[in-house]
């Protein structure tokens, strides 16, 4: 009896591995390629200049991408400079202001002053400055943004100098 | 009157004139980074000019390849 139970179980833990076991078999379909038939044969006069001029064009678009990546590189090192610029500005007007008037003396000329600011000016002024306190986060993440893309036009850039060198050997061979 | 010299105390002598050193040193690397500035944008122009004829002379090449796809030589 105790056999038979043994066997009993045996077979059903069996049967559930067999059930496990069993996989889909993904029948991969085959494609067939067929060589299609030019609908037009056209007669090309020059075909050598031709080709010559289709894979000048290639580099020619090549080194018009590196151009705009370099472009890029160049903008961005002149947003860097202006935020420098706009900083050094910034220190000589604390230099200026803060620390050159205080140890001048005083003159009995007072400086010409505008209207004091109304309530509308002030809310208006405090909008602005909201809005600027948003674009500040607009930039840090247009910022971080532009550091993963940097990381990705290096490969880019690895790839359009393979696509270049290709092109110009095939030109080199041309000639 | 009108000719008579003008005295303005100044108390830090010193510090005024240390500071204003500093100031004309700020403006000297204020003065150097508007020049790099100036450099970039003059490279930016250039990189502009290189694009142009650079599309000028592609342009020049799909014209011939369109031609000569579109117009061939008759039998």
């Amino acid at each position: 009896m105790s056999q038979n139970n043994f066997k009993m179980s045996k077979k059903k833990t069996s049967r559930k591995r067999s059930s496990s076991r069993k996989k889909v078999v993904h029948r991969r379909t085959t494609t067939s390629r067929l060589e299609k038939n030019p609908e037009y044969m056209v007669q090309v006069s020059e075909p050598k200049i031709l080709r010559k001029d289709m894979l000048e064009s290639l580099r020619e678009v090549i080194l018009f991408m590196q151009g705009y990546e370099k472009f890029k590189s160049i903008q961005d090192e002149k947003i860097k400079l202006f935020k420098k610029l706009k900083l050094q500005v910034r220190e000589i007007d604390t230099l200026v202001q803060g620390k050159l008037s205080k140890l001048l003396p005083k003159g009995k000329l007072k400086a010409v002053q505008d209207n004091l600011p109304s309530a509308q000016d002030a809310e208006i002024e405090d909008k602005i400055e909201e809005l600027e306190v948003v674009d500040v986060k607009k930039e840090e993440t247009a910022r971080t943004q532009k550091y993963e893309q940097a990381r990705e036009t290096r490969s880019e850039l690895d790839l359009l100098e393979d696509q270049l060198k290709s092109i110009e050997d095939q030109l080199t061979g041309l000639n | 009157m009108d000719r008579m010299p003008v005295f303005v105390r100044i108390d830090e002598y010193d510090t005024v004139l240390s500071l204003i050193r500093n100031v004309r040193h700020k403006i000297e690397d204020a003065k150097d980074t508007l020049v790099k500035i100036h450099d970039l944008k003059n490279e930016e122009d250039h990189q502009l000019e290189m694009w142009q004829s650079t599309l000028l002379e592609v342009e020049k090449k799909i014209d011939f390849i369109d031609h000569s796809l579109n117009e061939p030589e008759q039998f």
